[in-house]
């Protein structure tokens, strides 16, 4: 794992500063399936807390309306 | 004696294949595909994506199977009226066909299952909705597994967006060469320095690009232990979504977005060129209508009003994007609008020349529009009058076309920068070139303008 994220901070490192020439266009599943695993989990957890973010806002937006709903009913 | 005939462009995918009988079109279902095919509809997926119009529908059906040994079942699938390519549309066109395939791959999750390929090929247009037309795309969803379309879905979608986005428009005509997508190393060294600050085009295309390269020579062996979990599918999914959605383009500022504001048309002129167009298409009465540089789809809009299916092309990407953003909004039918050069339209593409077809071989049109066209043709690109003629002849019957002279303020502006070498750009000759092709049932000059409008009708070959 530690081994994925390693080539993963170097390429990213790489990819920003400096542009490679274009090889030749070959079929490259291999690449995109290796890059899919590592990518899953950096995604899987951008989800989860996109998800937890929008049922906290969701909580929060219902606890306001009820406490509104009850100050009316006071009124 | 009945025709089997295998459609040319169906020949990748061993579940099944596309083939005309009898000049209907049906979908063979291989026993390959069988566990597939079943679960897609046992498991209520195919139901629920019909029912919200998002792929085509099918009926099984009891003929001879196209190849009887290998054959499950055979499917009559619903009709899409005009077959277009991902190089024909427009940068929303796009953005719809990559948005919906992502929706359905998230809605055959839910239900087990998932897409094995994410061509932009198995996506179509009907009226002004896209539609996902590859019933036999769909296989069992087991967790652990990767998904095969990734790498389509970035070359096919995310790479043409995000060039047509971050550099220029037309680049999306990339497909056109590229039939299998962008390649991502391409759109990488293209894209700029900027692309690389958004974590989603750094990880889908830049980082892509290197890992294609780097394993594109090593044999790695494919494990059978778990790799993906399905939330780690979901999170990529979910990212490639969000990035779609936020990539915009604003047509401002090419050629042809704000032609109408530039004419030489008062309002007068415009309406009487209304009822023009309107009198002769019912004279014609169209089913099928192309509007051949149809700019944002003004008069395209006369024969989809009298229920003509109307396909509007221009060569403009902003026309034709504002042209379908019009019609996207009231959920608009019967009208497509596509980009198309006619200098150069869509040629026969693919293996064999036979996979995507040509212009002409998807006509012929009941009636073409050709308004305010044949000077851009003749006088822009030196076209001479028999070969926009003889071009015209191969794709209607019935043609509405416009004759632009040289004294109109249009061609005067496309002369005013080279020398004049069209002596024979002249209304006489236009109407002696067409008149050998065409019967002219008639010529009217539209009010206030120097043009004039004419409904011809193609003469029938004898051997007909």
């Amino acid at each position: 794992m530690s081994k994925k994220i390693n080539f993963l901070f170097l390429v990213c490192i790489i990819t920003l500063l400096w542009v490679n020439e274009a090889s030749a266009y070959l079929d490259p599943g291999t690449g995109s399936m290796i890059l899919q695993i590592a990518i899953a989990v950096i995604a899987g957890l951008a989800l989860w807390i996109k998800l937890f973010w929008k049922n906290i806002k969701c909580m929060l937006s219902n606890f306001v309306k009820g406490d509104k709903n009850k100050k009316d009913e006071d009124i | 004696m009945k025709i089997y005939k295998t459609d040319a462009g169906s020949f990748r995918d061993p579940s099944g294949f596309i083939f005309t009988f009898d000049g209907c079109l049906y979908r063979q279902v291989n026993n390959v595909y069988k566990e597939n095919y079943d679960l897609l509809l046992e498991s209520g997926l195919y139901q629920s994506l019909v029912e919200e119009s998002l792929i085509v529908s099918h009926e099984e059906v009891n003929i001879e199977p196209a190849s009887h040994d290998i054959a499950y079942k055979i499917l009559k699938p619903q009709l899409i009226p005009f077959i277009s390519y991902p190089f024909e549309w427009c940068f929303s066109q796009l953005k719809e066909a990559a948005l919906l395939t992502l929706k359905i791959q998230k809605r055959a999750l839910d239900y087990g299952m998932s897409l094995k390929d994410c061509s932009a090929y198995n996506i179509q247009f009907s009226d002004s909705r896209a539609l996902f037309i590859d019933t036999l795309s769909f296989e069992k969803y087991s967790e652990g597994q990767l998904w095969p379309g990734y790498r389509q879905f970035c070359q096919h979608f995310l790479a043409p967006l995000a060039l047509m986005s971050y550099r220029d428009v037309s680049l999306g005509q990339l497909l056109r060469i590229h039939i299998d997508g962008i390649p991502l190393a391409l759109a990488s060294k293209l894209l700029p320095l900027r692309s690389r600050f958004s974590f989603a085009l750094l990880s889908h295309i830049h980082i892509h690009a290197k890992s294609q390269q780097h394993f594109a020579d090593r044999a790695v062996n494919v494990s059978k232990k778990r790799k993906m979990s399905k939330f780690g599918f979901l999170g990529i999914i979910d990212s490639l979504e969000t990035i779609i959605k936020k990539l915009r383009w604003s047509p401002k500022g090419t050629e042809w977005g704000e032609y109408y504001e530039d004419t030489n048309y008062s309002r007068n002129s415009m309406d009487r060129k209304e009822q023009l167009i309107s009198d002769f298409l019912k004279i014609a009465r169209p089913n099928v209508t192309w509007d051949m540089g149809a700019n944002t789809g003004k008069w395209s809009r006369i024969a989809v009003n009298m229920g003509s299916r109307t396909i509007s092309f221009d060569i403009d990407p902003a026309a034709v994007e504002k042209n379908y953003l019009d019609s996207v909004r009231p959920d608009e039918k019967n009208i497509l609008p596509l980009i198309l050069d006619l200098m150069n339209p869509s040629g026969g593409i693919g293996w064999a020349n036979e996979e995507r077809h040509s212009l002409i071989d998807r006509g012929p049109a009941d009636t073409v529009l050709a308004l305010a066209l044949v000077h851009h043709l003749a006088i822009s690109n030196n076209l001479p009058f028999n070969k926009i003629s003889d071009f015209f002849c191969k794709i209607c019957n019935y043609l509405i076309i416009e004759f632009v002279p040289k004294n109109d303020s249009q061609v005067m502006r496309l002369l005013s920068s080279r020398e004049d070498i069209f002596p024979d750009y002249t209304r006489d000759a236009f109407e002696a070139e067409f008149g050998k092709d065409f019967v002219i049932k008639r010529a009217e000059n539209i009010q206030g303008s120097e043009r004039t409008l004419y409904l011809m009708e193609r003469k029938k070959i004898e051997n007909q």
